[in-house]
């Protein structure tokens, strides 16, 4: 449980503020958050049952990426550059976490 | 700024694609997640033992704190373990190898029996292993590096040839009479007995009815409780998370449905 609650509060403080520096503000900020939610967990329980991790961050770039694209498609709602978002931010998040294991 | 990010993105990932496992290039390291988050809590063991688990056989986990199963090894079957980790209830855990098969895991320290080694041996014969010097003699023929001297098992037999070869401080004479040296390193060979007397002889010319002393091998009795990881099983993990998924996703779509 700890590991769930570490992994979600550390992606969370470092991609929360990526995606503000992206653009995204009040309501799009809360939409990346629960992106976040919606695929972090699901990640982090997909490792510990032994799935390498490789294939998981794909997963959860394409995945956040989709919904991300699909957002910034419908009006009212603005989501620069989505697929670079995910990507970027993933990936620095996926880096921070190699960096703590380290 | 996009090139930047994308660089930087890039070498994230060649990084992660980096084998993380060389911590030493002398001792084994296991490759291994939870050896990795816990390393200072690891008492390196470096020993052969045997499995002896409940119900005959004995079950590999991910992890001490992961009940995924990842193979099982039979009751007798040798392993390495490489090193013990003990949990929050005072549970210790083996980290073990079976190189023949590429399968390694996790369990119970309790689970398993120590193989009788040459430490072993000369603890037990501590009064007679005596300090004396010498080198081996080249044989062309190979030269058997036993275990401890009575046992059935060695690490290598091979040829002494050229400048190098192996160096003795200890020797112990055993109860045939004959001289047996204590080689501590040799070619990657560690902690190894070469009969002195008889080096190219093979065990059944040794010893045609047994060994001349008798070692103390501990009492190998089957256990009967199960032990298992503590922490929660990857099936209901994997289902909680994917309820937190589900429920995400909704309320994704109904912000997305409120304009």
């Amino acid at each position: 449980m700890e590991r769930f609650v570490i992994s979600l509060a550390l992606t969370l403080a470092l991609e929360l503020p990526m995606a503000y520096a992206w653009g995204l503000r009040g309501r799009a900020l809360a939409m990346a958050a629960l992106t976040n939610l919606m695929t972090n967990p699901l990640a982090v329980a997909l490792h510990l049952a032994g799935v390498p991790q490789i294939p998981i961050e794909v997963g959860v770039v394409l995945t956040e990426a989709a919904v991300y694209r699909t957002f910034s498609r419908t009006p009212g709602w603005r989501v620069p550059k989505p697929v670079l978002l995910a990507a970027v931010s993933n990936a620095l998040s996926w880096g921070l976490g190699l960096i703590i294991q380290l | 700024m996009k090139k930047r990010l994308l660089a930087l993105a890039l070498a994230l990932l060649v990084m992660a694609a980096l084998p993380l496992s060389a911590r030493a290039d002398v001792i084994f390291t296991p490759d291994d997640d939870f050896y990795e988050d816990h390393y200072d809590e690891m008492d390196y063991v470096n020993s052969g033992y045997i499995a002896n688990g409940p119900g005959g056989a004995l079950t590999l986990y991910e992890s001490p704190e992961n009940s995924m199963v990842k193979g099982t090894a039979e009751n007798g079957e040798g392993v390495y373990v490489s090193v013990r980790y003990t949990d929050d209830d005072g549970v210790a855990w083996a980290q073990i190898e079976l190189f023949e098969r590429a399968l390694n895991g996790w369990v119970p320290m309790d689970y398993l029996v120590k193989v009788y080694n040459s430490d072993d041996f000369r603890e037990e014969f501590a009064d007679r292993v005596a300090a004396e010097e010498g080198s081996l003699a080249a044989s062309e023929q190979p030269v058997y590096f036993w275990s401890y001297p009575g046992s059935d098992v060695f690490q290598a037999d091979l040829p002494l040839e050229g400048d190098y070869l192996p160096e003795y401080w200890e020797v112990f004479v055993d109860d045939a009479g004959r001289k047996w040296a204590h080689v501590g390193y040799y070619m990657g060979i560690r902690n190894a007995w070469v009969c002195l007397d008889a080096p190219t002889a093979d065990y059944a010319a040794l010893y045609a009815d047994h060994a001349p002393q008798q070692v103390t091998k501990p009492e190998i009795t089957e256990p009967t409780a199960e032990i298992k990881p503590g922490g929660i099983s990857p099936v209901v993990a994997i289902g909680a998370a994917a309820a937190v998924a589900a429920v995400s996703a909704a309320i994704l779509v109904v912000m997305k449905k409120r304009k």
